[in-house]
C-alpha cells in the first residue's frame, strides 16, 4: 500500500514536485497490479431501493472494505476502488438481476468472498452468485445488450392488456427524452426518440394467475397490493433501450404505486 | 394499509433523498419489541444530513442496545416535504428502525447541540402527537428529556422538557435507563422524582427558580474505561463529514474567553494510546470507512500526538483508510503532522485566528503571530494544498472597525505571500458573529445587534471584494440574531419558541430553511425584550443558568 511516507522512505530530492502540481506519493512508489476480476450477481430490494446510485456504490464499497476484500484502487489524486456497475438504477426501482465487478489486487477464492460479503451487507442489498471474468474484458456497462423488467401495478388486468397490444401493433413510439446541456447548448435539448424497436416483449397477466416469463427463484420481494403485472424486456435498438418509466407511462400505470422489478440484465457474449 | 406500506409506497417515492428516512443502515439496531421492557427514541432534532454524524449519539445508541431489556432507536427532524405529506395524512412522526410513532416510545430523548435546533425539538414534539409543554403531559405521554452542550443553559426549554442531563452522558444515560425501567406505569410525579436522584439530572417542575442546591455536571474522569461504539451506524448518504469519528480527547486546556465547549467540558481528559488503536482498527473493520477523524477540541494538543499519528497512519495504511483532523494549531508543527496522515486525500487544512490584531487576541486569550499563520499557509502550498480556510469572528468585545480591517489585511498579506509559491493558491474564510456563551467569561458581554453584523459584513465584503483568490464566506445574520435570543435566555424564552415554532420556525440552523418573518413575528407578539437578550450584564446580576455547576466557580470567569 502506501509505503512512500513515514520513516522508511526519505523524499527522493529529483522527486520532490513543485508545488504547482499535487504532492504525489506515488512518484516514488506504483500501484500493486490487478490480479483478480469477479463479477457478482446483485440485487437491492425494500429501503435500499429508495437509494440513490452513489449511495448504493458507496453501500457496496464499504460492505467489501468490511469483508477485507483485496480492492484495487484508481491512481491519482482521489482514488477510488474499481467497482463498477452495469447501469445505475433510477431511485424506486428493484433489482434481482445485477451485476457488479470488482478488481482485487490479490488473489480470492471467489466463493469464500461471497460468502463473507453476504454476512457483511446492510439490509436490502444482496449478492446471489459470483464468477471470476478476465481482467481485461469489456467495462460492464459497454457490455450490456438489454433487461428483463417486471412492473407491478394496481390497476385491472383487462385495461393494462388492451394498452400493450395497442403498443405492440403500433409501428413506432415516439418518447421525449431531455438530452444532457453540451458545450455552448446550456438548456436540455429535447429529442424525440422511437422506442418500438427497443422493446423485445410486452405482457400483462393477472398476478394471481401464477407463473411469470423469468424464473423467479431470486425474488425476495411480496408485491401484496398489486393486482397485473407486466413482464418486458427491452435490447438495444439504434444505441436506445426502452426505460421502465416510459412503459408505464405508455400504459397508464401510475408512476408512484408502480413497482419496478429489474429481473434480468443480458451481456454481449454472456450467459 | 400499514403505516410502513404508506410511507414506502406513497410517501417516499415523491420526497427528496428517500434514503434518509429508511433507517436500514449497516449496524442499525433492530429488535423485537416483546422481547425489550423499555423502548427509547434518540433524537437529532435537525435534518439526518446533520444529525448522522454526531458522535454523541451513536456513544449513546451502542450503550443503549448493548442493554438487553432496552431498545433505542434514532428519529431526526423531517425535511419540510416529509413533514407536509405526513400532516396531510394526519401521520406521525416515527422512529427510524421499525417506523414506530414517536409517541409510542417510553422515553424520547432529544441531543441539543445548538440553539438553533430549538424550534425542530417543538416541531418533533408536534409531529409526535404529544402537548408541547410538560404541564400538560401526563404518564400517558413518553418522557422527554435532553441533554448535550445547550443543556448547560437549560431555562429556554424548562416548559417542554421533562428532565435535562448536564455534562457526560456514557454512565448517566444507563441509569435514566434503569430508572425508566424501574418507574414505568408509576404516576408522573413519581418517575420524575427518581430521576432527579440521578447526579447530574435537572428537572425542572422539582426545581422552579435557580436558588436551591446547584446540580452538578456529570463527568466521567476515565475515558478509556467508557463505553465507545466501534460499530458506529454507517450512512448511506453523503453526509457533510463522511467518516468516522474518533474522540480523543475531551475538554481544552486553552482558555479562549469566547469557548463554551472548552470551559465546560474541563478538565481535560485524554484517552490511552492502546485504547484510540484498538477503537480505530475496531471501527474501520466494523464499517469500512475511507477516512477516519481524530476529534476533539484541540487534537494536536494530545499529549502523544506524534505517536497517536504515527499508529493511527499505520492502522489506517493497513485497511486503505486515511486519517483527519478537524482543525489545526498554529504551527509549522501541525502542518508536518497534517502532512503526514492526510496522505493523499486532501480536504483542505483549517485555522481558526479568530481575531486579526495582537490587542484583540489579547482580550480573547487565543494568541496567534501574523507571521505564524503566514508561515504556516506558506508551508501548507509548499507541500501541495490547494488551498486553506481560515476563520474569523467579529462582534468580539471592545471589537472596533480596525479589527474587521484587520482581518481583510491579514487574509491579503497572507495570500500573497502564498501566490509566491502556487500562483493558484485560494484562501477560503468563514466569518462567523460571536454569540456570547453561558460558562465563558465572556457570558456578561454585549452581543452586536443584527444592523451592526450587517455593517461590519459590508466592511468586509469591500476588503474582500476583487482578490483574487480570496473567498469571503459568513454565517447568516439571521441565524446569529436568534442563536443570541436563545443562547443566555431565561424560562421566558420559552413563550417565544413556542411563538416563532407556531407562525413556522424549525430548522432554523438551516439558512435555506430559516424562517425569519416567523421570530420576527413571535418576537413581536411576546413582547420580547431583544435589546435586554443582547445586552451586556453586570456581573453581579443573577444568571438564569445559576443552577448549574460545571465545576467551575463563577468568580474565576468574573476574573478573566
Amino acid at each position: 500500500m502506501h509505503e512512500a511516507f513515514g520513516k522508511d522512505a526519505p523524499p527522493n530530492p529529483s522527486k520532490i514536485l513543485t508545488a504547482s502540481q499535487p504532492h504525489s506519493l506515488k512518484a516514488s512508489y506504483t500501484d500493486p497490479p490487478p490480479m483478480q476480476r469477479l463479477r457478482f450477481a446483485t440485487g437491492r430490494s425494500d429501503e435500499t431501493r429508495f437509494l440513490s446510485h452513489l449511495e448504493m456504490m458507496t453501500a457496496w464499497v464499504r460492505a467489501l472494505r468490511r469483508v477485507e476484500a483485496p480492492l484495487a484502487y484508481s491512481q491519482g489524486f482521489h482514488a477510488h476502488s474499481k467497482v463498477t456497475f452495469a447501469t445505475a438504477p433510477p431511485v424506486g426501482e428493484e433489482s434481482e438481476g445485477d451485476y457488479m465487478d470488482v478488481v482485487l489486487i490479490e488473489r480470492v477464492v471467489p466463493t469464500e468472498l461471497m460468502a463473507r460479503l453476504q454476512a457483511a451487507l446492510p439490509a436490502g442489498l444482496h449478492v446471489y452468485d459470483v464468477k471470476e471474468v478476465g481482467l481485461n474484458v469489456p467495462s460492464l456497462m459497454s457490455a450490456v445488450t438489454g433487461f428483463d423488467y417486471t412492473l407491478f401495478a394496481a390497476a385491472e388486468v383487462d385495461a393494462v392488456e388492451k394498452r400493450v397490444n395497442e403498443l405492440l401493433a403500433a409501428e413506432t413510439i415516439i418518447v421525449e427524452r431531455k438530452g444532457r446541456p453540451t458545450g455552448r447548448r446550456k438548456s436540455h435539448a429535447v429529442a424525440h426518440v422511437d422506442i418500438r424497436p427497443a422493446i423485445h416483449k410486452l405482457t400483462a397477466y393477472a398476478t394471481d394467475t401464477g407463473e411469470t416469463a423469468v424464473d423467479s427463484t431470486r425474488s425476495q420481494i411480496a408485491f401484496g397490493n398489486a393486482r397485473t403485472a407486466v413482464d418486458f424486456s427491452t435490447y438495444i435498438a439504434n444505441g436506445k433501450l426502452a426505460k421502465p418509466r416510459e412503459i408505464i407511462a405508455l400504459l397508464a400505470l401510475d408512476p408512484r404505486s408502480t413497482r419496478v422489478l429489474k429481473r434480468f440484465t443480458h451481456l454481449t457474449n454472456e450467459s | 394499509m400499514s403505516f410502513k406500506d404508506t410511507l414506502y409506497n406513497e410517501i417516499l417515492p415523491v420526497v427528496s433523498k428517500p434514503s434518509r428516512y429508511v433507517g436500514a443502515e449497516f449496524n442499525a439496531v433492530h429488535k423485537n419489541p416483546e422481547d425489550v421492557d423499555l423502548r427509547m427514541a434518540l433524537v437529532f432534532p435537525d435534518l439526518y444530513d446533520l444529525g448522522l454524524g454526531n458522535l454523541g449519539l451513536h456513544i449513546l445508541y451502542a450503550i443503549l442496545n448493548d442493554l438487553p431489556w432496552c431498545w433505542a432507536e434514532r428519529a431526526y427532524a423531517p425535511a419540510p416535504d416529509m413533514e407536509a405529506a405526513l400532516r396531510a395524512r394526519s401521520l406521525p412522526l416515527f422512529t427510524h428502525e421499525s417506523k414506530s410513532p414517536l409517541g409510542q416510545m417510553d422515553l424520547i430523548g432529544f441531543s441539543l447541540q445548538s440553539e438553533l435546533t430549538y424550534t425542530s425539538v417543538l416541531n418533533i414534539l408536534d409531529l409526535a402527537g404529544l402537548p408541547l409543554r410538560t404541564a400538560d403531559r401526563n404518564g400517558d405521554h413518553p418522557l422527554i428529556f435532553a441533554g448535550g452542550p445547550c443543556a448547560f443553559n437549560p431555562e429556554p426549554l424548562a416548559p417542554f422538557i421533562d428532565f435535562f442531563v448536564i455534562g457526560d452522558g456514557e454512565e448517566a444515560i444507563v441509569e435514566i435507563a434503569e430508572a425508566a425501567r424501574a418507574v414505568k406505569g408509576r404516576p408522573r410525579t413519581e418517575q420524575l422524582e427518581a430521576f432527579a436522584q440521578i447526579e447530574g439530572v435537572y428537572v425542572p417542575a422539582l426545581h422552579p427558580s435557580v436558588d436551591g442546591p446547584p446540580i452538578k455536571k456529570r463527568l466521567i474522569k476515565n475515558l478509556d474505561k467508557a463505553a465507545y461504539p466501534c460499530r458506529q451506524i454507517v450512512p448511506f448518504t453523503q453526509q457533510v463529514h463522511d467518516r468516522a469519528g474518533i474522540e480523543v480527547m475531551r475538554g481544552c486546556t486553552h482558555g479562549c474567553r469566547f469557548c463554551q465547549a472548552g470551559m465546560v467540558g474541563r478538565p481535560v481528559r485524554a484517552r490511552g494510546l492502546e485504547t484510540l488503536d484498538a477503537i480505530m482498527e475496531k471501527t474501520l473493520g466494523g464499517t469500512g470507512y475511507e477516512e477516519v477523524s481524530l476529534l476533539s477540541l484541540s487534537t494536536c494538543d494530545y499529549p502523544w500526538i506524534r505517536p497517536l499519528l504515527d499508529q493511527s497512519a499505520r492502522r489506517a495504511r493497513s485497511a486503505n483508510a486515511a486519517v483527519s483532523v478537524p482543525s489545526l494549531r498554529l504551527d509549522t508543527f501541525s502542518v508536518d503532522l497534517a502532512d503526514r496522515i492526510t496522505g493523499v486525500r486532501r480536504s483542505g487544512l483549517t485555522f481558526a485566528p479568530e481575531a486579526a490584531t495582537p490587542r484583540l487576541r489579547a482580550v480573547i486569550n487565543k494568541w496567534i503571530d501574523d507571521d505564524e499563520l503566514i508561515e504556516v499557509a506558506r508551508e501548507a502550498f509548499r507541500r501541495g494544498w490547494q488551498h486553506i480556510k481560515c476563520y474569523f469572528m467579529i462582534g468580539l468585545p471592545t471589537e472596533c472597525d480596525e479589527d474587521v480591517e484587520a482581518i481583510v489585511d491579514l487574509c491579503r498579506r497572507t495570500l500573497e505571500r502564498c501566490h509566491a509559491i502556487n500562483r493558484k493558491a485560494k484562501l477560503f474564510t468563514g466569518i462567523s458573529t460571536f454569540v456570547p456563551k453561558p460558562f465563558t467569561p465572556f457570558q456578561w458581554a454585549e452581543q452586536i445587534s443584527y444592523d451592526e453584523i450587517l455593517r461590519r459584513h459590508a466592511i468586509l465584503k469591500k476588503g474582500f471584494a476583487r482578490q483574487p483568490g480570496l473567498k469571503f464566506g459568513h454565517h447568516e445574520p439571521e441565524s446569529t440574531f436568534v442563536e443570541g435570543l436563545l443562547a443566555r435566555g431565561d424560562r421566558r424564552a420559552g413563550d417565544l419558541l413556542e411563538a416563532a415554532f407556531r407562525k413556522g420556525a424549525r430548522l432554523d440552523s438551516s439558512s435555506e430553511y430559516l424562517n425569519f418573518t416567523a421570530w420576527r413575528d413571535a418576537i413581536e407578539e411576546v413582547g420580547y425584550d431583544v435589546d435586554a437578550a443582547f445586552a451586556a450584564r453586570e456581573t453581579e446580576t443573577p444568571l438564569p443558568w445559576a443552577h448549574i455547576d460545571v465545576g467551575i466557580p463563577k468568580q474565576w470567569f468574573q476574573l478573566e
